[in-house]
């Protein structure tokens, strides 16, 4: 038998934490809404980043900082619940699903904060040049509430792109012809954009000095 | 050496009902558990927290020769005729199991290390570990909510042993991606119906459809203590006995923390049948307000230690985690 002890008390009154199960997923049988990048191309099987969490930012500055080509903020600026998975399902790309779990306190980054799922078209958050996100209309449920996070789909039903396209284009995935997508919209200069911009201020600078 | 017994009935509810050997035995036993039962679990629109109150018939058993780590020996015994792709565990009389990593002629390898608790000349049993096909039918035969995918079937949450927990469904297949079949939410297509669900774990039944689903879960019944690991902040645990445990007699006492008040205390967590939970706890009492004894939060002092568990609870922790033997009650020995 065993004496509570102060830690203990001390844990109970400052907030307990649950470990949340969530079914992270774009997979609804022939109704998926499938990931595809910028040229709505699907992202390959095993490939790409998903992950779940929030934004230390509203979500117009994010609208901002992907016109503006500020990807690195965007990444700066997401908190990432648990861990990421790579896009895949049944070895077909464009789709993905998993069972993201960790743990959620009340009063920590994640309780009570809605929820958006990243996609990204690397491996990484930070290694990628095109990016979705997507606000779902789902918050992160802190204790006591064991089956208060349950399934994040991505589906204009539950929630709305932030930063992508979504329903403007279709792709064909093995037997499921024409399915909707979702799009991966560039958030960071590609390096032959970097060039262009690099050599019009050099040529400008060049054209001031000899002036 | 090892002799076959007969099995029990044991009356549970409206009648008994004797299960027929739907496994091979690997060798004649003398099991220390016989009688088989069933239960009806009535499973509601949303999350019902319950457990599987029943394990499979012996299929080994006998005394151990020797131990050495997590190396358990029987050189009386023939261990080879187990089905390696099913899930085991080795049990003893005094609550001690474990489930069994590999087999190797008389010696079993056990997942973790129990040679502290146990020892040369130990009875123990081998049970095959029920899986998701044996509890709810290898095609569905209980009736879950099934749908074309996971978003449209209902789902079995079952604990993976880090605080979160693995989803297995049955699909009717979507004749794109999915075949006919259990699933694991995250394994895509591979059938999942040898999915173990170990005796002492609590599960959530996620019910998609509007109206109830009356599933009854057969099998025999453990009658001797069991070693519960309570190593999650909110560990979801089968009461394991499928009749007569109350809070009392299951002997959570010996592992729960106690406080002076619900909230410096462990709660257990007992489904209410109505989507909600009620919360007991053991208390030192306080002095002012509280006896010693079991309470329910919501019942001040009154004396909680006769209220029945629940086919499954979740256990929450406010202290240190801990491995509890719970106790059968008292007539299951004459069982």
């Amino acid at each position: 038998m065993k004496i509570a002890a102060t830690l203990a008390a001390l844990v109970a009154l400052t907030g307990v934490s649950f470990g949340a199960s969530i079914t992270v997923t774009n997979f609804r049988s022939a109704n998926t809404n499938l990931v595809a990048d910028s040229s709505n191309t699907l992202i390959p099987n095993n490939s790409g980043y998903v992950a779940i969490g929030v934004f230390g930012a509203d979500d117009a500055q994010l609208r901002t900082w992907a016109s503006s080509l500020q990807g690195a903020e965007i990444a700066n600026a997401f908190v990432q619940f648990s861990n990421n998975v790579s896009v895949g399902f049944n070895n077909f790309g464009g789709i993905y699903q998993t069972v993201i779990s960790g743990a959620i306190s009340a009063g920590d980054s994640f309780a009570g904060q809605n929820v958006y799922t990243v996609i990204g078209n690397s491996s990484s958050l930070a290694g990628s040049s095109e990016l979705l996100v997507f606000k779902h209309n789902h918050v992160f449920m802190a204790d006591p509430s064991p089956t208060a996070n349950t399934v994040l789909m991505l589906d204009a039903e539950a929630g709305e792109a932030i930063i992508g396209i979504s329903g403007e284009n279709t792709a064909s995935l093995g037997p499921v012809i024409d399915q909707p997508t979702f799009q991966t919209v560039t958030v960071i200069p590609e390096p032959s954009s970097i060039l262009l911009l690099l050599s019009g201020a050099g040529a400008f600078l060049l054209r001031r000095k000899r002036k | 050496m090892n002799k076959l017994s007969l099995i029990k009935p044991l009356l549970i509810g409206a009648g008994a009902l004797s299960i027929g050997a739907g496994i091979a035995l690997a060798q004649e036993v003398e099991a220390f558990t016989k009688p088989v039962g069933y239960q009806t679990h009535v499973m509601k629109n949303g999350f019902n927290v319950f457990g599987v109150n029943f394990v499979n018939a012996p299929l080994v058993a006998g005394a151990l020769t020797g131990v050495n780590g997590t190396t358990l020996t029987d050189t009386n015994a023939d261990f080879s005729g187990l089905d390696t792709a099913l899930q085991h565990t080795i049990e003893f009389e005094d609550g001690s199991w474990a489930v069994i990593a590999s087999i190797a002629g008389t010696n079993v390898t056990t997942e973790s290390n129990i040679s502290a608790q146990v020892a040369a000349g130990d009875r123990y049993i081998v049970r095959q570990v029920k899986t998701i096909g044996e509890i709810f039918g290898p095609e569905n035969e209980s009736g879950l909510e099934a749908g074309t995918d996971a978003n449209s079937s209902d789902i079995i949450w079952v604990p993976d042993g880090s605080g979160g927990f693995r989803k297995l469904y049955y699909t009717i297949g979507d004749g794109f991606f999915l075949t006919p079949g259990w699933k694991d939410l995250t394994t895509a297509d591979e059938n999942q119906a040898d999915a173990g669900i170990l005796f002492t774990h609590g599960l959530i039944f996620e019910r998609v459809a509007a109206e109830d689903l009356e599933v009854i879960v057969t099998g025999h019944v453990k009658t001797t203590p069991t070693d519960v690991v309570v190593d999650q902040e909110y560990t979801y645990l089968s009461r394991i006995y499928p009749t007569g445990s109350t809070l009392d007699n299951s002997s959570l006492v010996d592992g729960v923390t106690i406080g002076d008040s619900a909230t410096t205390s462990d709660n257990v967590w007992m489904p209410d049948g109505s989507g909600g939970f009620t919360k007991n706890y053991y208390t030192t009492g306080d002095g002012f307000f509280l006896t010693e004894g079991w309470k329910d939060v919501a019942t001040g002092d009154a004396d909680a230690a006769d209220t029945e568990t629940t086919s499954g609870y979740i256990m929450q922790i406010v202290g240190d985690t801990y491995t509890v033997t719970v106790t059968p009650p008292d007539f299951y020995a004459d069982l």
